[in-house]
């Protein structure tokens, strides 16, 4: 996971490329780099660590020249370091490459062009790329980079300088990229963002599109034929990403969560008193339904199945897209194949939707952005409201995610009408309900304070507190890095039981529902072991505060929606822990907020 | 030429419980517009962009609402006063951001453009102030003699809430004009009076001139229902269709209505009224003069509502009758409600008011079907009230009624 | 004199006043009599000899980018540069500061200037002198205000409540590498925005001259309703021309344009000025009359009376209409019946409520301004002054008023 840029045109490309790789910076930021075409010479460079550093490092030189390429990098192969940084070279430092992606045989073409007497100078994948088009360059980039390509396996998205021309050669395999169209100027990047500041004119790539670029114009390969490829104009603008007051993107993006409510509701809630909820969806009643998904896109997905079989009584699967991929999951054409991504780009889940196509399957994606991969992929879209999240760690989306698939659930569902008013209802009160979670943040943050301390915490749920469990497991550990374990509740006698001591809190999460009595039972059977417990209950439960230390109280609504005003909860437990140990929140380390590598 | 505004918006409004449990004062709605965007607003319109906002108590609600400042055609920058010691305090939290000269103003009050353009209009160490009825509740000035009033008149003395009954006096409104010296004056004192109590006392010159324009004050929660009333009258909005509007709707008078909501057939709505975006109103919903609902409110048929201020994300059931009335956001209110309007007594820190109201909902209160509440009403947030009950008086946050 | 000049034209603004026309273009895209404001300018332009122009482009540069291509059909040619951000006047010339001269023309995209005008700033600027357009106004107060000594700049004021001088400063600079080299250095105001005011005031702090030039002739419009005033002037000054076909029976008084591909039939009576663009159907037996602009693929069908009006493409006013004093977006389609009422009972000024605030449009006959793709049933009345956003929908025999905002339904 990383981020490339490309400028070619008439101004200093030194401070567009920098400009540009600061707003791709969520996508890897533990080294990067530029080069640039400057008297006919390629000029490299490259820091460990984030933008700013490499500018530190520059001290305001500006190296001149009006072609370049930038690098945001995100480790897969080699460690962060500045030898590692992109660009790459090949032996003569004529030809500069970025890269983003994973070359699969990668250590075979080193060995080859090694012995060939091609001198590697570091542990990347993406050095043999340089090396390749060096082996094939006869004068003619664009040549040497689709020969080379020949030989490449995996994904990439690439933009490629060489000395004697003034272009770029980019290239797209299985790894987003996007062509920006200015006045005769043109950008290359991994993302839209990276380019709003100078174009809202961008041509989406496709998989095997190679693109070549100069100030006159670009054209687009695949191949081998010039392809055609439609201009879009993008709708959004750089300020939708600013904190506003907030310490932390994090902390901001939890609270827009009652808007974020509010605007998906609006969208699909036309008439609701009346019951109807519009999706502008034509899917098929569908006899079951698998939902792919990874991270935080996975939880919300497993909220799903909970509320889609019992809202709409059909049989849900959820899979891991990225072991979905690799299993032999036999997929039945009746089955309608929902794919979960935020970014649109997560490489798995758009894996797993093109398998699920091939196999004559319906398929539809929740995503939070227009015109992402996945939107050109899927047959059908659910768009979520709740514009860019910029932490990386996902809140809001998460909750919108939710949003959307309780509305998913009803569109499926033929409960009673009377019912299905009351359900709409309470979809309504919503984010109130959210806000006054949010509004009793300082007690949160108190409780915080009692798990700060510790190395290792569980988290435990059943039914729809099963998953939320596990989301609140997982972004205490992304971001405040203590050791978090979700857990179904009634798993820990095999096995976790034995880990539970003084020293390892438990987080219940406790909705007012069928589960309620066993999981009353489960406390009990953990307290048993005297670990500190932290329950998440509903405001009205009087009864939990026997059992357990301290309380988080949520908004009463009906159990069903507890998942919602649950995970606010453990969003902001997670928050101020993260705080408290003084971790660098909207950054933490090792994570990028899309992950474009299977 | 003064180019910076510092507001003060850090307080919480103790009096106005329970509306203000959640949010600040600045942060009350009133014709749907939190306070403070009057204050923004009426600044914008002098030219004054460069914002700096004092917060402290729910400041999040402050910076949710306004963010970078963008959309209000300002540029907001926060500093955070986490003791609200007094205004004086508050001011100093913003020295390492205040220009050489500068607007101080209290978020807590409606304020038009003109009230700001005369404060604008003044030299430096001045004060604005205004004719008042009720002068105790305020700070009431002292000035010397009146003779040019466009020059201004010199502060004698300050003198916080005088004791003495309700009389008219000239009371500090909370806008003044300073330059960096007044961080000098305030020193480590923490109230604004004393400061400048002090600051005259040593021979300085403070300047006090009148406001001519609006300046509404909401101190106790019934006084929401008439400032809603004057700021509906002072905002003209003329009539602003959107949504969906069905047939046979008669709509009379200056209507606003938001975005996405739906009107269905046969509602009578005379204005001034505000409805914000996503609602669902009707059919048969009558809806009469001074009545600001929010976004996201639903009221079913048959019901009536007067004079009163519905805040987001309210349900409300049909043949209801809802009068004089505050309802804050997330109420769930049943088939006929009905709120008894007329004068009652009200005690408020030990104090008694003589009021007339009709009921105020904190948030998030459940009402049963056919609930009637007794004039003058208070119930607390998340207060749940059972089918076929009468309640009246002040009823605590988190209460029972059933 | 042979050293070509370039002009540089701000065009990237939206003209947030001008919603809800501005919704679907930017105010330099605005017809008057069926040419965007823009290319009014660029005609003058180019009459004053300039046949270099750089467009500074931002909100719906789509839009000016599809109309005016490179320029060739106009004998301009046009580059093209882009403002993200629209951050003021003087970020707009930075962002075109890359393909700038030494000398050159900068020009608001929004006012329409005479070449004769223009003419005096093609030589101020080969002279390398720095200059500014002024123009004495009537209301001040709606201006950036210019105080003048001796024809030299001593002042730049924004808009003020009680400007000291009438003299507006109209959108019109002469510059030099200079002046870029001082927009780099200009400060942010305090309205958040780079302001090309800021920079002649510190040029002029530095002791640099700043002329004043005053211009004769300026056509500014604010609000939607100025359209009708800019639109009437223009076409008073206009030649009738029959392009298209005129069937027996049609009365055609004044100067009147017929564009090509456009059929006026039988019984209709056309007073001019009135220009009707390309492909229209006109009549039978409708009533046209002056200042009156009708877009291309326009249908005014029988009965039907237009005064003092902008139609603008696409849009049909079919059967038994009346519109008076009014703007119509694209793509429109008024029902049979339905009528725009232009003047109130009591024949006071029609004004507008915006956002809290009224305006007095000063006009006392005024009627809709109605944006695109809006549709009305039979017998809808629309009120004076009312303002109707993009997609509207009004049912049958409904009466409407005040600002109906985009894609309402009213019935």
């Amino acid at each position: 996971m990383c981020g490339i840029v490309g400028y070619i045109g008439k101004r200093s490309a030194q401070p567009i490329i920098l400009g540009a790789l600061k707003r791709l910076e969520y996508r890897g930021y533990d080294s990067c780099g530029f080069a640039v075409l400057s008297n006919g010479k390629i000029e490299v460079f490259k820091e460990r660590g984030s933008i700013d550093e490499l500018e530190k490092a520059l001290s305001g030189v500006n190296v001149g020249g009006t072609v370049g390429v930038g690098h945001t990098r995100w480790a897969t192969h080699g460690e962060p370091s500045r030898r590692n940084a992109h660009p790459h070279t090949d032996c003569k430092g004529d030809i500069a490459v970025v890269h983003n992606g994973i070359i699969e045989n990668f250590q075979h073409l080193r060995e080859t062009l090694a012995a060939e007497g091609h001198v590697f100078r570091s542990d990347t994948d993406t050095e043999v790329v340089a090396h390749l088009v060096e082996r094939y360059y006869n004068g003619n980039l664009e040549e040497a980079v689709r020969r080379a390509l020949h030989e490449v396996k995996g994904s990439y998205a690439l933009a490629i300088l060489h000395k004697a021309d003034e272009k770029i050669v980019a290239a797209r395999s299985r790894s987003p990229l996007v062509l920006g169209v200015g006045d005769s100027e043109f950008f290359v990047a991994s993302d839209v963002p990276a380019l709003l500041e100078h174009t809202n004119r961008v041509v989406h790539l496709e998989d095997g599109d190679l693109v070549i670029i100069t100030r006159e114009g670009f054209r687009i390969e695949n191949g081998g034929n010039v392809v055609p490829r439609k201009m879009e104009t993008v709708l959004w603008s750089i300020e939708d990403a600013e904190r506003g007051g907030y310490e932390h993107f994090m902390l901001k993006e939890i609270h827009e969560t009652p808007r974020v409510i509010e605007n998906t509701l609006a969208t699909h809630l036309r008439d609701g008193v009346l019951g109807g909820v519009d999706l502008d969806l034509d899917v098929p009643q569908s006899s079951e339904i698998l939902m792919v998904a990874c991270g935080t896109s996975f939880h919300a997905a497993l909220v799903g199945k909970y509320v889609i079989e019992e809202l709409a009584s059909v049989p849900v699967r959820v899979e891991l897209a990225s072991e979905f991929n690799y299993a032999t999951t036999p997929l039945s054409r009746e089955t309608l194949v929902v794919g979960i991504t935020q970014s649109g780009e997560t490489a798995d889940t758009l894996s797993a939707l093109k398998r699920a196509k091939a196999a004559g399957c319906a398929t539809l994606a929740i995503t939070n952005v227009l015109g992402s991969s996945v939107t050109r992929l899927a047959d059908r879209i659910i768009y979520t409201r709740a514009g860019p999240e910029i932490c990386v760690a996902a809140t809001k989306t998460f909750t919108a995610q939710l949003i959307t698939l309780y509305l998913l659930a009803l569109h499926f569902s033929s409960i009673e009408l009377a019912e299905r008013q009351k359900m709409l209802k309470e979809l309504r009160r919503l984010p109130t309900a959210v806000q006054r979670v949010l509004d009793a943040e300082d007690e949160i943050k108190e409780v915080s304070g009692r798990i700060t301390s510790y190395e290792n915490v569980f988290f435990i749920g059943r039914g729809i507190s099963f998953p939320v469990a596990l989301e609140g497991a997982l972004k205490l550990k992304e971001i405040s890095y203590i050791h978090a374990e979700g857990y179904a509740a009634g798993e820990l006698k095999h096995g976790p039981f034995a880990l539970l001591t003084e020293e390892t809190p438990v987080v219940a999460v406790v909705a007012p529902d069928r589960t309620y009595d066993i999981m009353l039972n489960n406390i009990k059977e953990v307290k048993a072991r005297k670990p500190p417990v932290i329950a998440v209950a509903d405001e009205h439960d009087e009864e939990i505060e026997k059992y357990v230390d301290f309380v988080i109280r949520t908004s009463h609504v009906e159990p069903i929606f507890s998942a919602i005003t649950n995970s606010v909860a453990l969003q902001l437990l997670a928050y101020y822990a993260a705080k408290e140990r003084g971790c660098e929140i909207d950054k933490p380390r090792n994570l990028a907020k899309s992950v474009t590598v299977e | 030429m003064i180019k910076q505004a510092i507001i003060l918006a850090a307080g919480e409004g103790q009096r106005l419980r329970p509306f203000t449990a959640a949010k600040p004062k600045v942060m009350l709605p009133v014709a749907n517009k939190p306070i403070l965007e009057y204050v923004v607003r009426a600044l914008a319109e002098n030219n004054i962009r460069d914002v700096i906002l004092i917060i402290g108590y729910r400041k999040d609600k402050v910076m949710s609402h306004f963010g970078n400042g963008r959309d209000f055609g300002v540029r907001i920058r926060y500093v955070e006063q986490r003791q609200q010691l007094g205004t004086a305090h508050a001011l100093k939290q913003a020295e390492s951001l205040a220009a050489e000269e500068f607007l101080v103003i209290s978020g807590d009050n409606i304020v038009d453009e003109s009230t700001v353009a005369a404060a604008l209009a003044a030299e430096k160490n001045s004060l604005l102030y205004k004719q008042h009825p009720e002068a105790s509740k305020y700070g009431v000035i002292e000035i010397e003699s009146l003779e040019a009033p466009e020059d201004g008149a010199r502060v004698r003395k300050i003198i916080e809430k005088p004791k003495g009954g309700a009389e008219s006096a000239l009371v500090n409104i909370g806008i003044y004009v300073f330059d960096r010296s007044i961080f000098d004056e305030i020193g480590e004192k923490t109230d604004m009076t004393d400061v400048l109590n002090e600051f005259v006392e040593r021979g300085g010159t403070l300047r006090a001139h009148e406001a001519k324009g609006a300046w509404l004050d909401v101190v106790y929660p019934w006084d929401i229902l008439s400032v809603n009333d004057v700021a509906l009258r002072l905002s003209a909005t003329g009539r602003t269709l959107a949504g969906r509007i069905e047939r046979n709707i008669i709509i009379r008078g200056d209507v606003e209505i938001g975005e996405g909501s739906v009107i269905r057939a046969n509602s009578y709505i005379v204005g001034p009224v505000i409805i914000g975006k996503n609602c669902e109103i009707g059919p048969n919903v009558c809806i009469f003069p001074a009545t600001s609902i929010g976004n996201n409110v639903s009221i079913e048929a048959f019901t009536l509502v007067r004079n009163s201020v519905i805040m987001d994300d309210v349900s409300i059931g049909a043949g209801c009758s809802i009068k004089n009335s505050i309802i804050d956001r997330g109420c769930s209110i049943g088939d006929r409600f009905s709120t008894q309007s007329g004068r009652g007594d009200v005690k408020i820190n030990g104090e008694h008011h003589s009021v007339e109201a009709g009921a105020m909902l904190g948030e998030r209160c459940v009402i049963g079907d056919n609930v009637v509440t007794k004039p003058c009403t208070i119930l607390g947030n998340n207060v749940r009230v059972g089918d076929v009950k009468v309640a009246g008086g002040i009823i605590p946050d988190n209460s029972l009624v059933w | 004199m042979n050293v070509e000049l370039q002009a540089v034209i701000l065009a990237a603004g939206e003209g947030t006043r001008m919603r809800p026309l501005t919704h679907t273009r930017p105010k330099v895209m605005l017809p008057i009599a069926n040419k965007p404001i823009l290319e009014h300018l660029l005609l003058e332009l180019r009459k004053a000899g300039i046949d270099d122009v750089v467009l500074v482009v931002g909100y719906h540069d789509e839009k000016v980018r599809a109309y005016f291509g490179d320029g060739e059909p106009l004998g301009i040619r046009i580059s093209y540069v882009t403002q993200r951000r629209q951050l003021g006047t003087a970020h707009a010339l930075k962002a075109a500061a890359h393909v700038l001269g030494d000398r050159f023309l900068m020009l608001n995209g929004d006012v329409i200037l005479r070449s004769e005008d223009v003419q005096k700033f093609v030589s101020m600027a080969h002279e390398g002198a720095l200059a500014l357009g002024v123009k004495e106004v009537e209301r001040p107060e709606d201006y950036g205000i210019v105080l003048v000594e001796d024809g030299h700049v001593v002042e730049i004021f924004e808009k003020a409540e009680r400007p000291p001088t009438n003299l507006a400063n109209v959108g019109i600079y002469s510059f030099t590498s200079e002046t870029l080299e001082a927009v780099e250095r200009t400060e942010l105001s305090p309205r958040g925005e780079f302001e090309i005011t800021d920079t002649l005031r510190l040029l002029i702090r530095e002791g640099a001259s700043v002329l004043a030039v005053a211009v004769d002739y300026w056509l500014d419009v604010s609000y939607p309703w100025d359209l009708l005033n800019a639109n009437e002037e223009i076409l008073k000054g206009m030649r009738g021309e029959v392009l298209g076909e005129v069937e027996d029976n049609v009365t055609l008084r004044g100067e009147v344009f017929i564009g090509e591909g456009t059929i006026v039939r039988n019984g209709s009576y056309i007073v001019g000025p009135v220009v009707i663009g390309k492909n229209c159907e006109i009549g039978p037996n409708c009533y046209i009359r002056p200042h009156t602009a009708i877009g291309d693929c326009c249908h005014v069908g029988s009965s039907v009376e237009i005064k003092n009006s902008i139609i603008m493409r696409s849009s049909k006013v079919p059967h038994h209409n009346y519109v008076g004093d009014s703007v119509i977006g694209e793509d429109c389609n008024l029902g049979a019946g339905t009528k725009v009422a232009n003047l109130r009972l009591n024949n006071a000024h029609i004004k507008i409520h915006v956002k809290g605030k009224t305006i007095d449009t000063g006009r006392r006959k005024f009627g809709a301004i109605i944006g695109d793709n809006v549709k009305t049933g039979i017998n809808v009345s629309i009120n004076v002054g009312t303002l109707i956003g993009n997609n509207v929908r009004i049912g049958p025999g409904t009466t409407v008023g005040g600002i109906i905002e985009p894609n309402s339904v009213i019935f």
